[in-house]
């Protein structure tokens, strides 16, 4: 019987896998050279890496950062774009914002489909879904002429209203795809029915943009998986923190675009699970960035829309991670004014930080880390050659003089600053949202975040961290975790004085059909299919904003949606402290949402495998400063030393290949049986 | 600095980011679509002195410097006797800054029994009574035909609404029930601001908090004082005009006229040789020119953002009582953003682009589009309910002198804005949408040239009425440096009784009643140009008439360039090199027309001289 479940997580330098076996529980890791641009040859060695026979391998899960790559380097098919004559610039006006207020130097990224490849057919539908100009389908074969003469290898199909009337661009589709055989088409309708016209055609057009080469990239997969001797199945991490069949990646490619992050987040949420933490803020520092994120009662904060460029909209529900650029190699520099700024500049992996030896002389937050004794001297930060101090020094020196301090002083100031920054972004994701962090745990992911961690969670009076056996294989981890699902959304057009029941009702069994559909392809069992059932209600008259609440499982009755219009007020209150009055609180009904969750396999909680017993001992001690303290002694331990159930006091340095752990003085590390480190922050 | 620069920098970030946690707190409880899809609010933080600290990241440009009068009025109202929990509405333009529909809420910070700071908000309400839908008023003589004006009251008592000041608004403005929602919106976004402050407070204490204050004041001062004395020292002169003082019989243009002064590390605009003031809308009082000489300003040194007391005590402003750019009561306020705010911050870039032009050539920008707000009002046939709808367009930016400018941006000084989707103006009103795409050739030309405007042109579905209160139809974005003046602001009428005839409308139309099936023609403007046309290299010419933000007509009248069609569908080309480089040598020869109008040169625009070597595509 197969009885390994490989997660793989494909990054840009790169390739994890991670092993689990299904009968004991145990885990194994490998790491391989990423091998752009296809990236397969890497994760085939990789698997082969774990010296296991292919047909022991129950399933392979993957998360991978093709999509987004394709959209970074702009290397995805040419797009055209077929509309509402009249409407050629919907996409291209995009909504007209800029991200910043006084930047007239600032231009939006360039659009995925040019304003010569969008063309426009005469057809017309009211926002109640009434025809009221037929498409002109004489206008579609001249179009497809047209394409024919280009080669264009995908189209992209928006009318205005579709999501109520999808009619049109359905026949539209017909005609283009016969005349157009190969070409790969999305609609709007099928790929995000919702109202407002720029962002489902945004999110359209990104599918069909990615549409060639993800379908490209995945039969090469197969074949190359089907050449090792592996035949099972496969599934694809998506950005809605769930896994989907490669079949389902095809059509819907444009949800797969955030799967790295949102691997991470589930990481975090199912290192909360398994450690009964079920409130996690993750944190994941990596070289030129920091992810932040928030899990809930063992569930990821979900949004519904996100941007891959400022006007590059993808409106697919999709992990809620922020993203600063505040990471290891991030610059530090003193302004003008005198004043000290880290990041969002970063060295990056060349030249790198300066301890790095490769040329780089800018201070970042790596040399701040040498100097101040938190990272080794002899640390080997992603295998490279043994850091600098001396280099990191005169770095810091570089920024010490015009702040008139001390080494150690500007270096702590650095790590304040990158500290403030992180800080920042937690608070955006917890306080703003009505969340408080000191009902949540930290979980600390990528090279850097067990290294800032503590500090962190001391600021923020979060008073637990978790930190992984494999923090650098935090993508990895939650790919491994994360079960088969799907959302589907359907605009809805109700209040709570005039809606059908019998309406809402149809919504959600359209939903749950399309959902168990879907799932039953995907070889999940009936019996293990969940769904969750929910609606975004807001004030009549409201643009935005609103609350998104639970529907239940069973048909609505006209009482239990009185009810879930009841609960809005109560909710409202929860998170925004007040309720309108009365006369003014009509409420709407604008989506109903399914999500659709199952597992294909039992659920992972890996344990690595390891020293058994025993008191944790230090292999050396350095110098490491600390805030106020300043230099202190410090115990260092091997990660892969300590055995399960050991202890370990601050300050203390916990240093594995891919990581370091900074226990602050006055907090303590327990090392569980999973071998993950639970920090009480003192 | 008092405090170091590491906690300095520390908190200051803190500060923005608490305002920007209220703006968009705002922004998603509004009813307004105003705010909650235009994002025409803000919302700020000031010392316990009613000095300017932080507002955030996205908030409107014209707002922001309106806050440190308005809390000074509410100061002098209350002599500074305040009880937590209190907050002030206000929205008196003269005394304030902008005009009634940017409403204030401004509220006390405390600690304990202490004034910290203070919170103001600001929220564009779709209506504030006044003559007309929307309270634009496009033929004003006063402002008691511009909706109610608030001196401050005190709506919120102890953090509980004042039902009495509550009702006195609803009854004075169209869809007034739905304002409560926009209050509590901004209410709640004091609330936090105030308890964010506490926290701070409470963290780092009173001295560090008030040092910070103090800093971030120096800090800004200093920076901008630095960057000023690397400029040349003189005198740099600029002036724009209106379409017209719609009320006057004889409806003359309205000059802007500025006269910047630099000696040193200091700078001066004065703007004494502006016209006095009109008799019509299009003026702005004193607080208001401030504000839009800080945004000019904030657009030539974007590194300076955000805006805070530092900056605004370091640039001194000259104007004459009773002038087009400091008017006085009762001249009419509404239309300050399509008027004077939009004229002052393109003359004050303009002013800059002159000082920068041999020290940075990256700091000169041509005008972009001008706002043309278009209100629609009356019953809603499918609802049988009152409504307001306030539309505006984005359009064509200002040619940059180093690259085209982008089209379909918001206007220079509401960068944060966004346009509105068709789909849900469609839903919420009875419009029908014709257009949503670029129009060709609206842009002004040069070795850069502005984006082009766009075309959002609709039918009408109900017996509604109409009012348009905008600028520029004649006077457009103008070019600098020999590029030409953009695109003018279009509206028109097409009857369904007579659909073969349109009707120029015109950037006063007032009250127009509008049939079911009548068509709105509603475009806006490009903007200027940059260098000469001619120097423009043929094939970004070639890429712009594919692309079809020029016709093959405009390519070789204005830009000399001559293409050769390459396929059947007409949408492809080559330049053909030889008649280009005759048709240049020959256009060369003729000067073009200076003027104020669309494809003519801005006069003094012309004589900003940047050395050819400058100007470098990027």
């Amino acid at each position: 019987m197969p009885r390994y479940v490989l997660a793989v997580d494909v990054g840009g330098t790169f390739t994890d896998v991670i092993c689990f076996d299904e009968e004991t529980s145990e885990a194994t890791v490998a790491k391989s050279p990423s091998t752009p641009p296809d990236f397969i040859d890497g994760m085939i060695n990789g698997i082969a890496a774990l010296n296991i026979q292919p047909v022991d391998i129950k399933l392979i899960k993957i998360g991978t950062t093709i999509a987004t790559n394709t959209i970074i380097m702009r290397t995805g098919a040419r797009t055209a774009l077929v509309t509402t004559a009249g409407f050629t610039d919907v996409l291209h006006a995009a909504r007209a914002a800029r991200p910043t207020l006084y930047d007239s130097d600032w231009d939006p990224a360039p659009t995925l489909v040019s304003r010569s490849d969008t063309h426009t057919v005469r057809q017309r539908t009211t926002y109640e879904g009434e025809v009221i100009e037929d498409l002109d389908e004489e206008g579609l074969h001249n179009i497809a002429a047209k394409l024919r003469e280009q080669s264009t290898e995908a189209i992209a199909i928006n009318f205005l209203h579709s999501y109520i009337n999808g009619e049109h661009e359905r026949r539209a589709r017909d005609i283009l795809g016969a005349e157009m055989p190969g070409a790969y088409i999305s609609i709007s309708s099928d790929i995000l029915p919702e109202i407002r016209e720029f962002e489902r055609t945004s999110t359209t057009v990104v599918n069909a943009y990615l549409g060639p080469v993800l379908d490209r990239y995945l039969s090469a997969l197969s074949q190359r998986l089907q050449n090792f001797g592996y035949n099972g199945p496969m599934l694809i991490t998506h950005s809605g923190g769930g896994v989907m069949s490669v079949e389902a990646a095809r059509e819907i490619p444009a949800r797969i675009c955030q799967s790295g992050p949102a691997a991470g987040v589930m990481a975090g949420a199912n290192l909360g699970q398994v450690t009964n933490r079920p409130n996690v803020i993750n944190l994941d520092v990596g070289g030129t960035s920091a992810d932040v994120s928030l899990a809930r009662d063992g569930r990821p904060l979900i949004r519904s829309e996100w941007n891959i460029n400022f006007n590059i909209t993808i409106n697919f529900p999709s992990v809620d991670v922020a993203t600063i650029g505040a990471g290891g190699g991030s610059i530090a520099r003193v302004d003008a004014g005198g004043v000290l700024k880290v990041g969002p500049e970063s060295a990056g992996a060349r030249p790198g930080p300066a301890c790095y030896r490769q040329g780089g002389e800018a201070p970042t937050v790596t040399d701040a880390n040498l100097v101040l004794g938190r990272l080794g001297a002899d640390t080997k930060l992603a295998g490279r050659v043994a850091l600098g101090l001396d280099l990191a020094q005169a770095a810091i020196d570089q920024i010490a003089e015009p702040l008139n301090c001390s080494r150690d002083e500007a270096a702590a100031g650095i790590l304040s600053i990158m500290r403030a920054n992180m800080a920042g972004a937690i608070r955006l994701m917890t306080v703003r949202r009505g969340h408080d962090p000191r009902e949540f745990a930290l979980a600390a992911f990528g090279g850097a975040g067990p290294l800032h961690a503590l500090e962190l969670a001391k600021e923020l009076g979060i008073p637990e961290v978790v930190i992984p056996y494999v923090p650098g294989l935090g993508s990895a981890l939650g790919v491994l975790s994360v079960d088969v699902r799907h959302d589907f959304v359907q605009s809805i057009f109700a209040t709570d004085t005039r809606f059908e029941v019998s309406e809402i009702n149809d919504a959600f069994d359209d939903l749950s059909t399309k959902a168990q559909a879907r799932l039953a392809e995907e070889g999940v069992p009936e019996d293990r299919v969940e769904l969750h059932r929910q609606l975004d209600v807001r004030y009549y008259g409201q643009v935005s904003g609103g609350l998104t609440l639970d529907a239940g499982q069973d048909k609505l009755k006209e009482e239990d949606i009185r009810a879930i219009f009841d609960s809005f007020h109560e909710k409202h209150t929860e998170e925004y402290g007040y309720t309108l009055p009365a006369d003014l609180a009509e409420l709407e009904l604008v989506n109903a949402r399914v999500s659709a969750e199952g597992a294909q396999s039992a659920p992972a909680a890996p344990v690595f495998a390891g020293a058994k017993n025993g008191e944790a001992m230090p292999s050396s001690t350095r110098q490491v400063y600390f805030e106020p303290a300043g230099w202190i002694e410090t115990a260092v331990y091997q990660r892969d030393t300590l055995p399960a159930g050991s202890h370990i006091a601050g300050p203390a340095v916990i240093e594995q290949l891919d990581s370091t752990t900074l226990v602050i003085p006055g907090s303590s590390v327990e090392v569980d049986p999973r071998r993950n480190l639970i920090c009480r922050v003192g | 600095m008092q405090l170091n620069p590491i906690t300095f920098e520390v908190l200051r970030n803190a500060l923005g980011a608490m305002c920007d946690e209220g703006s968009e707190m705002i922004a998603r409880l509004a009813y307004a679509p105003t705010i909650s899809e235009g994002h025409d609010h803000s919302c700020a933080l000031l010392t316990a002195e009613g000095r300017l600290v932080a507002h955030g990241n996205r908030d409107q440009a014209p707002h922001i410097g309106s806050f440190e009068p308005s809390v000074k009025v509410v100061r002098e109202w209350t002599e500074d006797k305040f009880e937590p929990g209190d907050v002030y509405i206000f929205n008196d333009p003269y005394s304030g800054g902008i005009h009634a529909n940017d409403v204030k809420l401004i509220r006390p910070i405390f600690h304990g029994t202490k004034v910290i700071a203070f919170n103001s908000s600001t929220g564009h309400w779709p209506d504030v009574g006044g003559a007309l839908p929307g309270s634009f008023n496009p033929r004003a003589i006063d402002c008691y035909s511009e909706g109610l004006r608030m001196p401050p009251m005190l709506l919120f008592r102890g953090d509980e609404i004042d039902r009495t000041v509550m009702t006195l608004i609803q009854y004075n403005m169209r869809t007034g029930r739905e304002r409560i929602a926009d209050i509590y919106a901004q209410h709640r976004a004091g609330h936090l601001i105030e308890q964010r402050m506490q926290e701070l407070y409470d963290r780092h204490g009173d001295k560090t908090i008030e040092a910070l204050f103090t800093d971030i004041f120096d800090y800004t001062e200093e920076m901008f004082r630095k960057q000023v004395a690397k400029l040349p020292d003189g005198e740099f002169e600029f002036e724009d005009f209106s379409d017209m003082d719609v009320m006057h019989p004889d409806q003359p243009r309205i000059r802007v006229h500025c006269r910047m002064k630099i000696s040193g590390d200091r700078v001066t605009f004065d703007y004494t040789g502006s016209d006095p003031a009109p008799i019509g809308p299009f003026g702005f009082p004193r607080a208001s020119l401030e504000t839009a000489v800080y945004d000019g300003t904030l657009h030539c040194f974007p590194q300076l953002a955000p805006l805070n007391h530092g900056l605004a005590r370091s640039v001194e402003v000259l104007s004459k009582p009773g002038s087009c750019v400091h008017i006085e009561e009762p001249t009419p306020a509404s239309g300050y953003a399509s008027g004077a705010y939009e004229k002052v911050a393109a003359v004050t870039m303009a002013c800059w682009a002159n000082a920068f032009s041999s020290v940075n050539s990256r700091r000169m920008y041509a005008a972009g589009i001008n706002l043309a707000n278009l209100c629609i009002g009356g019953i809603h046939p499918k609802t049988g309910k009152q409504f307001v709808n306030y539309l505006w367009n984005e359009g064509g930016q200002g040619a940059r002198s180093y690259k085209d400018g982008n089209p379909f941006q918001m206007m220079i000084f509401i960068g944060g804005a966004t346009n509105q989707p068709v789909e849900i103006l469609e839903r919420w009103y009875p419009l029908l949408y014709s257009n949503c795409e670029g129009v060709q050739d609206s842009c002004g030309d040069g070795k850069f040239r502005g984006g082009v405007g766009i075309d959002r042109s609709f039918k009408v579905l109900g017996a509604l009425t109409m009012t348009m209160h905008g600028d520029r139809a004649e006077v457009t974005p103008f070019g600098l440096a020999g590029g030409t003046n953009g695109g003018g602001n279009i509206l028109r009428l097409r009857r369904a009784s007579s659909p073969d005839k349109e009707e120029e409308l015109g950037m006063h139309a007032m009250g127009i009643r509008l049939e079911p099936g009548d068509q709105l023609i509603y475009r806006s403007n490009g903007g200027g140009g940059f260098g000469d046309p001619l120097s423009r290299d043929p094939m970004m010419v070639l890429a712009d008439v594919e692309a079809g933000w020029i016709s093959e007509n405009k390519a070789k009248q204005v830009y000399g360039v001559v293409l050769d069609l390459k396929n059947e569908a007409g949408d492809s080309f080559s330049v053909d090199e030889n008649e280009t480089a005759a048709l240049r040598a020959k256009l060369a020869k003729v000067p073009r027309s200076r003027g104020y109008g669309s494809g003519e040169v801005h006069p003094l625009g012309e004589m900003l001289r940047v050395p050819e070597s400058a100007l470098v595509a990027e």
